[in-house]
């Protein structure tokens, strides 16, 4: 289980060699992310070949140490954060190096690796630790970075975006500390399997709910998700893609996590989680509808999409097994950024991103637009991408278990993100009298590659949805 | 001799059609036109009869087969198209439309002659439809309002008819099971059957009330068009109807009753109608609907009778078989009196016409004689008709005979058409030299022949009397006669095209919308409506049978799931 | 050998399509040698299949997603059939498209899309379960949408949008009733005479109401009434397109997936004893008078082929729902029958718009001497459609006929005598318009139209008549469809 310890500590050490040295910060970047995909890939390898395991640091052994727990689960999020990371770092690489001269992306291409290889760290050791006090400070790490990484475009809807940000985030964290204290006053345990006992007593629901409340901010849930749209709109694009595909996982992550462990005793909550998910749903999906901005568009569409994986937490005691929202994390996590990433090549190309001057231009950037589509696909969870199998997964527990209003509303969720995702799509299909016969369209660019095959793999992954799920299977409840 | 294989008697003017589709070989196939019915005319005199033929890859699996019926049908059918063919190569040398014509001329010919030898149901019915279909082009080749008129009408009863025997041919393979043309007469056919398939054959006879598409497409058509129309395939109509009637075997008083009526309302109303029309291809028209609907009541006669059936089925055969050459003759004719300007050349070219005319009206020593005659003994053996069988025919000859005075009268009148080429006249004067030798060219039963009594020539004379009278009554009286528009109550819905507007705007376009919700013009599109709604209506369908299922709670369930 | 055919078929359009939509524009020649190339392979493959699977071969790859789903396609006498009506079909229009969007805009896109489009087809034409099966639909759905926006017009964006809004939402439909059947039985694998088992007596109601759910789903793509209202706008379509929507992909899927539910799904035993076939019959019925009255008021060409499309796609269903062996001979058959005069026509009325300008109903007149060649096409189309013998359209109704009266339904005579001469009388009017009335003067003058225009009708327009003229030749549509009729009904 070195692996795990490795994936905890590189990333912070090599964003500190990228702080120090900003004109290798590239390079830095590019290798650890680099090589955080290698021991992700080995991690996978070893949970499917040996099973769970963990580790301590330090020797330092529970309740007080901190546990490094490596089991199915929190292998295929630190997958999920490596390859989104690995698309989009390509992306970053890509955009900072090309146009060394602006000074936009001299500050992106010195201020984005450290923040990225942060939020990668912080992001491991999330989801490879045991416990909550752990989960509480790898969380603090990652919203100071992802403050960073909102404010690195430097404009000035961005700083206010980022301050809300960082109001709503610490609200959030103030939240979850009180959740972690009372949740400790009254089990005198900190670790996750906590709550299962936490159930049982007053304090203890109370904690879960404080704990909820607090990673519902984080991960903009409806109706705490108010700060959300704006920071993820107003971010670059490979920001963007970080905070909405793999951030917002991050809250949901541990959420899947207690509601694995929470057992019967918390039905108030996850009522409560699912009425907030279907709310969301329609809530995201009607600004979706109404966006004008492509940025905004898809921000909205995090929203709702956040909801469909609240609500699928939220029905687990319906029916609903718990690997459909992992599998729906997951496909989110690679679609969005696909999709961010494309959105930020498109608005790069027309030099703005309204949604009703996307058919009026003369430039074609096909290959982003392309990528949006397929992205698409996945968000809507058509088949074969991994959204439909998590999708179909959810719908047959809700079947079996007989809770006909949710799939009425997991469907009209799927028809309402189809209508909103096929506005800006139509818009792609240009042809006719809009357009000049003789349309440029824009070179390939290795970041094109980067939108693509994130999206690519989001539609492939629905087919080999065996491989995820068997890892699934090796998780510790 | 070789023996002729019977496929080759639809096959030739199929073969020529296809070759026409070659724009080189055009010139020389139109030559070979009129000889595109010798396989046919061949095969039906050929002795012995030819084989029947089974090609179990065409269609549905069909067969040829020539029965003595058909044998008869296929002799002056066969003669009919060649002298058509002959005459539409000469008349239409110089149309540039020519080769559409020509093209539906063919068709229409092989629909005609292979449902004569066809053995199986599709096979009859393709041909049927080939030269129903076919025979419109050769209705709407003048392209003119009257011809479009009489286009529209004829097409509209020629498919309710051709639907009306696919479904009663349906009923009829169903309910028997065989497959040959020959077992719907069989006694498990339904009566709906029957009288479906009848009602669609019934049109192409001609009968009344079905008959109205008759004088008006007659009159529009090209004259050897109407020559083959009125000769060829109103015997069609006939052939079919003594295939899928249940004649001779038992008897069927309702039916028989009211093909009699529609057969005694033709008979009344033709001559009514035809003399007051002013063309004389529609007096012509007419004529034969009186011709055809003696022929009807002759086929009623069999269904009221089964055992005067077979006297009636041969006198049945010489009747069509007379009336196609003589109407043949004095259709084709028409053309010869258009090409002939002087007046005495004219006289003769009557004169020649009157011949066929005067057979038709039953003149005692031609084939009209013989046939009439055959036909009155034959409806003598019918119990119960003869107190008016007698009224009835002398009705018929009466009006035929005014008919032909009227035809002729017109035609001397007709103004001479420099256009149509003189030697068009040559397949009229065959033709007539076909009506002059009567019947005994063709393979049909012989009727023994009887001396002709004086009575035979009262109609004639009647109406030789009639027609003095109302010539001496308009000569003094100054009293004209303004000719009925041709279609009768048809008439009016006709109406003339209105004329292209100079500006015209497009239509306001018009949307389907059988979900998709209505919107303003204003409002964005919103796509998810449909989807919604599609969606909604399935939910709710699906919600309330899920809630009123009152399954039992599921057996061990069936769910072959693995997973966790 | 098993696992080659099949993913070969599939790969000759899936595979290219990348390699398509990757190229510039102005690659002409590489792109038409690409898709001819690759749609001459196919019908190669299909045909070494259907020799193959008439001689009781067996094909079949899976590929497991998830427990208990898996993808496998695998060819059996039923994906045959629709198989080798994709394939020629595909090849013809193939040519016709290469030859019509000669000059235009986004062509790589075009035909990207359009192999997409032929591949979703084949999937679903070899589709071994239900889960499979939806997978296609859905990327069909997905596949055919930048074919019809393709003009980019705002006229085509409205009707893509509404073409999407509609099989969208029928995709649901059909998600929601596959999941359903799932959680009830399982995996639902394509077998003759259905898989349910023991289910229908103790879960009547269920599968009912899962019953409605899938073919409400395909129905959309049917274009069943009510659910038909997307087919007429997506007539702004070019040609080629509008073809192969027409006759092999999108509504033939359709129709296709209403013959896998009713056969392979429940069994048409099954369907009857749960009360379904009559409402599916009636549903038919409604259809093919619907959409043949909705024809006789269109000026449009397209849009009056369209509605005869609605009311002869029907006749699928038709004979899908009449529970006897011979309707569904004449049903399955109608399936190839209905494509090749339906694509025929439409080749020709793409003929007509670019040779000549005209588009509508009433400007057909003379067209007959202007361009013979693709007017006999349309004649030859327009009769079948009508039901003339000895063209195709005559077998399967003679079949559906012989059918109705064997499944005890004599209505159904009567219903197809209503819609022949609701067919005659709005094909009638256009071929009188055609060859009997002479050219407007000062038509528009004439374009040339290449070989890559004037053969694919011709061709098409030659399998009808051979359809119908040899319809109980061996390896005729009708005869393969005997052939699979006698393993539906055991």
């Amino acid at each position: 289980m070195t692996e795990a310890t490795l994936l905890v500590t590189l990333p912070f050490l090599a964003a500190l060699a990228a702080a120090a040295h900003p004109r290798a910060a590239a390079r830095w970047g590019g290798a650890a992310t680099l090589a955080n995909a290698v021991l992700a890939a080995l991690l996978v390898q070893d949970v499917l070949a040996d099973g769970a395991g963990a580790t301590g640091i330090g020797g330092w052994t529970a309740p007080l140490g901190i546990a490094l727990a490596a089991d199915g689960l929190a292998a295929l999020m630190v997958a999920m954060t490596a390859l989104v990371g690995a698309g989009v770092a390509l992306h970053a690489a890509d955009w900072s190096l090309r146009a060394a001269a602006d000074a936009r992306r001299t500050r992106l291409r010195t201020g984005f690796w450290p923040l990225w290889l942060t939020t990668m760290g912080a992001m491991n050791a999330l989801f490879l630790s045991g416990d909550l006090f752990n989960l509480y400070v790898a969380f603090e790490i990652l919203g100071l970075t992802a403050v960073g990484l909102t404010a690195l475009s430097g404009g000035r809807t961005a700083l206010r975006a980022a301050f809300d940000y960082l109001g709503a985030g610490l609200a959030g964290s103030l939240l979850l500390l009180l959740g972690v204290a009372l949740a400790y006053a009254a089990a005198g345990r900190v670790d996750l399997a906590v709550a299962g006992t936490l159930a049982g007593t007053v304090e203890g629901r109370i904690a879960l709910a404080l704990v909820l409340a607090g990673l519902a901010v984080k991960a903009a849930l409806f109706p705490l998700h108010f700060w959300m749209p704006a920071a993820h709109a107003s971010a670059t694009p490979a920001a963007s893609a970080l905070l909405s595909a793999l951030v917002v996982k991050a809250a949901l992550y541990v959420a899947l996590r207690l509601s694995l462990e929470a057992g019967a005793g918390a039905g108030t909550l996850r009522a409560a989680l699912a009425a907030a998910g279907a709310a969301a749903m329609f809530w995201g999906a009607w600004h979706a509808l109404r966006a004008e901005r492509l940025k905004m568009l898809v921000a909205h569409s995090t929203v709702a999409q956040v909801g469909l994986m609240a609500l699928a937490l939220g029905l687990s005691e319906d029916g609903v097994p718990w690997q459909a929202a992992a599998l729906l994390m997951l496909s989110h996590a690679l679609a969005k950024a696909a999709m961010f990433l494309a959105v930020g090549r498109i608005a790069e190309e027309l030099g703005h991103d309204r949604i009703s001057g996307l058919n009026r231009e003369d430039l074609r950037p096909g290959a982003a637009e392309f990528a949006f589509a397929i992205a698409a696909i996945s968000l809507i969870g058509l088949p074969p991408s991994a959204g439909f199998v998590g999708k179909w997964l959810m719908m047959e527990g809700l079947i079996d278990g007989g809770a006909w209003p949710w799939v009425a509303v997991v469907l009209a969720g799927t028809a309402l993100s189809a209508a909103y995702l096929a506005r800006v799509v139509s818009r792609c299909l240009r042809g006719g009298p809009h357009v000049a016969p003789g349309a440029r369209r824009p070179p390939w660019r290795t970041g094109d590659v980067a939108a693509l095959g994130l999206a690519a793999a989001a539609l492939a992954l629905g087919l080999g949805s065996a491989l995820p799920l068997a890892l699934l299977e090796r998780t510790l409840t | 001799m070789i023996t002729l294989p019977l496929w080759l008697v639809p096959a030739a003017p199929l073969a020529l059609l296809v070759l026409s589709a070659v724009p080189p070989l055009r010139p020389a196939l139109a030559a070979l036109l009129p000889l595109a019915a010798l396989p046919a005319l061949l095969a039906a005199l050929a002795d012995p009869v030819p084989m029947p033929v089974r090609l179990d890859w065409l269609l549905l699996g069909s067969g040829f087969t020539l029965t003595d019926r058909a044998r008869a049908f296929l002799g002056f059918t066969a003669l009919l198209w060649a002298l058509a063919g002959w005459q539409a190569v000469r008349l239409l040398a110089r149309d540039p439309a020519r080769g559409r014509f020509l093209a539906c001329f063919l068709l229409a010919m092989t629909g005609n002659l292979g449902l004569l030898v066809a053995e199986d149901v599709a096979a009859f019915y393709t041909f049927f439809a080939m030269m129903s279909l076919a025979a419109w082009g050769l209705v709407l080749h003048g392209q003119g309002p009257a011809q479009r008129f009489a286009g529209r009408v004829y097409i509209a009863l020629a498919v309710v008819g051709e639907v009306a025997l696919f479904a009663g041919l349906a009923l009829g393979v169903h309910a028997t099971g065989a497959t040959e043309i020959a077992g719907m007469a069989a006694p498990a056919v339904p009566a709906q059957a029957t009288a479906l398939m009848a009602a669609g054959l019934l049109v192409k006879l001609g009968a009344v009330p079905l008959h109205v598409w008759l004088p008006l497409a007659h009159a529009a058509a090209p004259a050897p068009a109407s020559a083959v129309l009125s000769g060829a395939t109103l015997k069609a109509g006939l052939f079919g109807l003594m295939t899928v009637l249940p004649l001779g075997q038992a008897s069927w008083p309702e039916a028989a009753a009211t093909l009699a009526a529609m057969a005694l309302a033709g008979l009344v109303l033709a001559p009514a109608l035809g003399l007051a029309q002013g063309d004389p291809k529609a007096v012509l028209a007419y004529s034969s609907i009186g011709q055809m609907s003696l022929m009807a009541l002759g086929l009623a006669a069999g269904l009221a009778a089964p055992g005067a059936w077979p006297l009636l089925g041969a006198a049945l055969v010489l009747l069509a078989a007379h009336h196609a050459f003589a109407k043949a003759a004095l259709f084709l004719g028409v053309p010869a009196v258009w090409a002939t300007a002087r007046p005495g050349l004219r006289a003769a070219v009557i004169a020649t016409l009157a011949l066929p005319a005067l057979a038709l009206a039953g003149l005692p020593g031609t084939s009209g004689w013989v046939a009439k005659d055959a036909l009155k003994t034959a409806l003598g053996g019918v119990d119960g008709w003869q107190a008016w069988i007698g009224a009835a025919l002398f009705v018929a000859s009466l009006g035929t005979a005014l008919l032909m005075l009227r035809a002729l009268a017109l035609l001397a009148r007709a103004e001479a058409k420099t256009s149509v080429p003189a030697d068009s006249a040559a397949p009229a004067a065959v033709a007539v030299g076909l009506v002059a030798a009567g019947l005994s060219l063709l393979p049909v039963a012989p009727h023994a022949a009887k001396a002709a009594a004086p009575a035979d020539l009262l109609p004639l004379a009647v109406a030789a009397a009639l027609a003095a009278g109302a010539l001496a009554i308009a000569r003094l009286g100054r009293v004209r006669l303004a000719p009925l528009p041709p279609g009768e109550f048809l008439a009016i819905l006709r109406s003339e095209e209105p004329p292209p507007r100079p500006l015209a705007l497009p239509a306001p376009p018009r949307r389907s919308r059988a979900l998709a919700p209505r919107r303003g013009r204003e409002r964005s599109a919103r796509p998810e409506h449909g989807a919604l709604a599609i969606l909604g209506i399935a939910a709710m369908l699906a919600l309330a049978m899920a809630t009123l299922a009152p399954d039992p709670p599921p057996v061990p369930a069936p769910v072959v799931r693995t997973e966790g | 050998m098993t696992e080659f055919l099949p993913l070969a078929i599939l790969m000759t359009s899936l595979g290219i399509a990348p390699a398509i939509l990757a190229m510039p524009d102005r690659w002409t020649r590489v792109r038409t040698a690409v898709n001819l190339a690759a749609a001459s392979v196919k019908v190669a493959l299909v045909a070494w299949l259907s020799l193959s699977v008439a001689q009781g071969a067996e094909y079949a790859v899976t590929l497991a997603v998830a427990p208990g789903l898996a993808l496998e396609l695998r060819a059996d006498a039923l994906s045959v059939l629709f198989l080798a009506l994709s394939a020629v079909l595909w090849l013809l229009t193939t040519i016709y498209a290469v030859g019509y969007l000669e000059g235009g805009t986004d062509r790589s896109r075009f035909f990207g899309f359009f192999s997409l489009c032929v591949a979703a087809t084949v999937g679903i034409a070899m589709a071994g379960n239900l889960f499979t099966f939806l997978v296609f639909f859905e990327f069909l759905t997905l596949a055919t949408w930048p074919l019809v926006v393709h003009r980019g017009t705002a006229e085509a964006h409205r009707a893509g949008r509404v073409y999407l809004a509609y099989t969208l939402g029928g995709g649901l439909a059909l998600t929601l009733g596959t999941v359903w059947l799932h959680a009830l039985a399982g995996d639902v694998p394509f077998v003759p005479t259905g898989v349910l088992g023991d289910l229908p007596q103790s879960h009547p109601l269920t599968l009912s109401a899962i019953f409605v759910l899938l073919i409400a789903g395909v129905g959309v793509k049917a274009a069943q009434v009510p659910l038909h209202g997307w087919l007429p706008l997506s007539m702004v379509a070019p040609a080629p397109v509008s073809a192969l929507l027409h006759a092999v992909a999108v509504v033939k899927a359709g129709a296709f997936g209403i013959m896998r539910i009713v056969y392979d799904v429940y069994g048409v035993e099954t369907v009857a004893a749960l009360g379904l076939a009559t409402p599916l019959v009636a549903v038919a019925a409604v259809t093919i008078l619907w959409g043949s009255f909705r024809a006789l008021a269109q000026d449009d060409l397209k849009t009056r082929l369209a509605y005869s499309t609605v009311s002869q796609v029907s006749y699928i269903t038709l004979g899908v729902a009449l529970v006897s062996p011979v309707a569904a001979v004449g049903g399955l058959a109608h399936l190839i029958h209905q494509g090749i005069m339906k694509i025929t026509l439409f080749l020709a009325a793409g003929n007509f718009a670019e040779g000549r300008g005209v588009k509508t109903v009433s400007g057909m007149d003379g067209m007959g001497r202007l361009m013979p060649g693709a007017m006999a096409a349309f004649t030859v189309g327009a009769l079948g459609m009508i039901g003339v013998p000895p063209l195709a359209g005559f077998v399967s109704k003679w079949y559906l006929g012989a059918g109705g009266l064997d499944a005890g339904q004599p209505a159904v005579v009567a219903l197809l005598a209503g819609s022949s001469l609701l067919n005659a009388a709005y094909f009638l009017p256009i071929l009188h318009r055609a060859w009997f009335r002479d050219p407007p003067e000062g038509a528009a003058p004439r374009r040339r139209i290449g070989w890559m225009l004037a053969l694919p009708p011709a061709v098409t327009a030659a399998l009808v008549l051979a359809a119908g003229l040899l319809a109980n030749a061996p390896f005729s549509p009708l005869g393969w469809t005997r052939f699979i009729v006698s393993l539906e009904y055991l």
